[in-house]
């Protein structure tokens, strides 16, 4: 069974970029395009781990992992903020918000996959080595 | 027919010139419309969903676009939901709209409009309007009347609105934002000179209120001392008064014993005086008993002669009888008679001498008891004389005492009035209004101030109250601070705005209750201090603050959109030709390879730059936050070092790092500080082609001095100023070969400032250069 991954992105550039990096390493890829999108998703999917962009129109990516997290079956996903927020206090926002990892854009394609793995309960990245 | 091909050409041609003309009128309410509805349907509102009907609100008077908006309306929806379009003149109710056009001849309202839907949700579209900081939308008239537009894509972010790529596409243009944001760094620059400058007048304002607070506090230490010193010499004055009494009571005594003695004494007097009368009584009948023994003398005399004439007789009758016999008989007659007669003569004398005898006697002790009784009177008179004369004495001591009592009172009171007359100088002449109120509230003194600025005269004022002077409001106010002052006994504070001519003036007063020897006031004493240039330079300095904050926050909400903004499509450009040139998508060949690494480095550079005027901005704006952790800086800075090992192989540089084995541990920001020697190695290596870079590292008891000394080109003493300064590679030509942002050293130092280290410089041009950190341990 493959990991399941929910990016939520609403930059179509980004989330092509994302999913192709993603889907070219043998993981399955959700796309969500908006806050409203992406909970739903995570709702109906049950993914593995959540990528979560904070610029996103109607609702922004804070509350998104507010709302993610009210769910009991989400309570425990890992949910990693990809943003190019890089004001002071951003990062802690995030945390504060729920978040469990938070990496910062512009993406190395390079490192990418081992960050977010970083963050992977330990068993899927058991499965992941299967 | 050639008459009616000439009318058919006029025809069409006055048909089409009609036509264009009209349609150019309508073509421009119509565009504006058909915009308007466009840029509706390329932005989203925040929770749309719960927007039943979006509202268009035309703030002015062109009635044809209104109409035109309005049939526009009535047609087409936007996202399913009605359009309700309304014009308004005046700005109640812009809030609760979705849309806001502000025509070109309600242009002078644009700037209220902003202020009160800032942050509000809701899309600003103006005309023509000039101020692009101002803007989020805004049309332009083209020389060719044609209409295009603009965009502020931060003030739009900043409204939470979303918008949609393709909005530039159809003939719009971006404002140029980095412009904006330098204009706006300039202004508050400007301002925040100005706020210094105002800031250094309040601050002189502020030491010369503190001087003249002094002055006061040293005039009321003053008065203390001299109340103090004058209750004092009440009560030396009490005391001696006290004794006064005690040695007038003592002289009232004294006299009431001299009186009882002189009492006696005229009683002993009184007495002597009989005593004298019963002595002169004595001598009287002792004149008495003189005479008497006179008489019986002058008797005895008498006899005496009486007896010589009978001798005399008998010797004639001797001559007549010559006769012997008769002689003898009369010689022996004669010696016997006057043998009796001697006998008789010596009896009598016998007894008077007696008689005298005793009298003499008596007389004597009489005069002798009557000495001794004089004697003792004497005696006792002279003792009274003695007392009289001792209590004469005390008298005289209690009196010279009572004189130099009064004297020293005389020499006190007159301390007393110096004092006095030194104390109403003092408050009289006070750069400050003083005035004294008795409890009824009654002026009982003003100062020589008071006077001029209240233009009055002493005597105008003196036993009058607020209510005679001033107006209802004013008197009220003041008796109002009086009988505060007088319940609580306590000095109070106030500020005060009175109407002058040349406009309203603050006072602060200080009022104070002047309390008698039994703690009871007895009248209230206030200070006015005029502080009307103070308050005038407050309110300055508010607005300009205010003006400051407001510049402040377009600057953070610009730092925040630039941030977001310039990493989002960097982040596709970066992340596709890392995907790229990893081959995932497919194998490419050398040529590409390099061409995308070129791209790549390109891109990354670009990120640096922008990472740096981040950075710089933040420091700038104060906004950069450093966190202290304690970490282990071998580690660090061999980590760092690590990093431009291939480069300085590359360049053929010896690169030596210098550092003690042991773990040195520092409390500082470990990011922050591989930046800052990020920064300074990558120079080094920047900027020298030969020799070597050496970094040397030394640990004192303090702090941890290291030293990046390389043999580069070196910096002259005319640029050392402006080596640190943002924007300033010092070689513009230079820059084509060194590529740079030029923020590096300034981010540096500004770093190494804010960790309390310093960062300091020695070069030589062609030689080379040593960079010098000290930081705290």
């Amino acid at each position: 069974m493959k990991t399941k991954v929910l990016i939520i992105e609403d930059n179509e550039k980004n989330m092509y970029m994302l999913s192709f990096l993603l889907r070219s390493e043998n993981y399955e890829v959700i796309e969500a395009f908006s806050g409203i999108e992406g909970i739903n998703a995570a709702i109906n999917n049950e993914p593995d781990i959540i990528l979560l962009d904070i610029q996103l129109p109607e609702m922004n990516g804070y509350t998104v992992a507010i709302k993610i997290r009210e769910n009991e079956k989400l309570k425990k996903t890992p949910i990693v903020v990809v943003t190019s927020y890089a004001m002071p206090g951003d990062k802690e926002k995030a945390f504060e918000s729920g978040a469990t990892g938070y990496i910062e854009k512009p993406i190395n394609p390079d490192t990418f996959i081992l960050q977010m793995k970083s963050f992977l309960p330990h068993e899927l990245l058991l499965k992941i080595g299967n | 027919m050639k008459f009616l091909i000439k009318f058919f050409c006029v025809f069409v041609f006055y048909l089409l010139f009609l036509t264009n003309t009209n349609t150019q009128q309508l073509q421009r309410n119509e565009i504006i419309s058909a915009y308007l509805y466009n840029f509706a349907k390329n932005i989203q509102w925040q929770n749309e969903d719960l927007i039943k009907e979006f509202h268009f609100l035309v703030i002015g008077r062109d009635e044809s676009l209104i109409k035109s908006l309005q049939s526009l309306s009535k047609t087409y929806t936007l996202r399913n939901k009605p359009i309700i379009v309304s014009a308004s003149e005046s700005l109640n109710n812009v809030t609760n709209v979705q849309l806001i056009f502000v025509t070109k001849d309600s242009e002078n309202k644009l700037v209220e409009i902003f202020d009160k839907i800032e942050g509000e949700n809701i899309l600003l579209v103006s005309d023509g309007y000039k101020d692009k900081q101002l803007i989020m939308i805004n049309f332009k008239e083209m020389a060719n009347e044609t209409v295009q537009f603009e965009i502020n894509r931060a003030n739009i972010i900043n409204q939470h609105l979303r918008i949609m790529e393709d909005i530039i596409f159809w003939g719009g243009t971006e404002v140029d934002v980095a412009y904006l944001y330098k204009q706006g760094q300039q202004s508050l620059r400007k301002l925040q000179k100005q706020a210094e400058v105002l800031e250094n007048k309040l601050l002189q304002l502020e030491s010369t209120i503190d001087l003249k607070t002094k002055q006061i506090q040293q005039q009321k230490d003053n008065l203390a001392k001299h109340n103090s010193k004058i209750s004092e010499q009440q009560i030396i004055l009490d005391k001696q008064s006290n004794l006064l009494k005690n040695s007038e009571n003592n002289l009232s005594k004294q006299i009431e014993k001299i009186e009882e003695q002189q009492k006696i004494f005229d009683i002993k007097s009184q007495e002597l005086e009989d005593q004298k009368e019963a002595l002169e009584r004595g001598k009287e009948l002792l004149s008495e008993l003189n005479a008497n023994i006179n008489k019986q003398n002058s008797q005895i005399e008498k006899q005496t002669k009486v007896l010589a004439e009978q001798g005399k007789t008998i010797s004639r009758q001797q001559d007549y009888m010559y006769l012997l016999v008769i002689i003898i008989i009369l010689v022996i007659l004669l010696v016997f008679v006057i043998y009796r007669g001697y006998k008789n003569k010596q009896g009598l004398s016998k007894i008077l001498v007696q008689k005298v005898k005793e009298r003499t006697r008596e007389l004597k002790k009489l005069n002798e008891e009557l000495e001794e009784r004089v004697k003792e009177r004497t005696l006792e008179l002279q003792k009274s004389i003695e007392e009289l004369n001792i209590t004469t004495k005390s008298i005289k001591e209690t009196n010279l005492e009572l004189v130099k009592e009064i004297e020293t009172r005389k020499i006190i009171e007159e301390k007393l009035t110096t004092s006095e007359k030194q104390l109403e100088s003092i408050l009289s002449f006070a750069p400050i209004l003083v005035y004294i109120n008795n409890i009824a509230g009654q002026y009982i003194f003003v100062n020589k101030e008071f006077e001029k600025l209240m233009e009055v005269t002493f005597e105008e004022v003196v036993n009058k109250t607020d209510l005679e002077l001033f107006s209802k409001e004013r008197a009220e106010r003041n008796i109002a601070q009086n009988q505060k002052v007088i319940s609580t006994k306590q000095p109070q504070i106030f500020e005060n705005a009175s109407q002058k001519k040349g406009g309203t003036r603050y006072f602060v007063d200080i009022l104070f209750p002047l309390l008698d020897s039994n703690n009871e006031i007895y009248a209230t004493c206030g200070w006015s201090l005029d502080i009307t240039d103070r308050k005038v330079s407050e309110q300055i300095l508010l607005e300009a603050k205010e003006r400051a904050e407001s510049a402040d926050r377009l600057k953070s909400a610009f730092l925040a959109t630039m941030s977001h903004e310039l990493r989002t499509p960097l982040n596709s450009i970066i992340g596709f030709t890392g995907i790229l040139m990893k081959g995932v998508a497919g194998p490419l060949n050398d040529e590409q390879l390099k061409q995308l690494g070129m791209a790549k480095g390109s891109a990354h550079h670009l990120l640096d730059l922008i990472n740096d005027v981040l950075d710089i901005s933040k420091i700038e704006a104060d906004q950069l936050v450093v966190t202290f952790t304690k970490f282990n800086f071998n580690k660090m800075l061999q980590k760092v070092f690590l990093t431009f090992q291939p480069i300085a192989k590359n360049k053929n540089i010896n690169l030596e790092l210098i550092i003690s084995d042991e773990d040195i541990e520092i409390s500082s920001d470990e990011r922050r500080v591989s930046q800052i020697f990020l920064n300074l190695i990558n120079n080094a290596v920047k900027f020298t082609d030969k020799g070597s870079i050496k970094v040397d590292c030394q640990v004192t008891d303090k702090n941890i001095i290291t030293k990046i000394i390389d043999s580069g080109i070196g910096i002259s003493c005319k640029d050392m100023d402006k080596l640190f300064k943002p924007f300033s590679q010092v070689d513009i030509g230079l820059t084509r070969n060194h590529e740079g942002t030029g923020l590096g050293l300034s981010i540096s130092k500004k770093l190494t400032e804010k960790l309390n280290g310093t960062i300091s410089v020695e070069s030589e041009v062609n030689v080379g250069s040593i960079f010098t950190v000290i930081l705290p341990k």
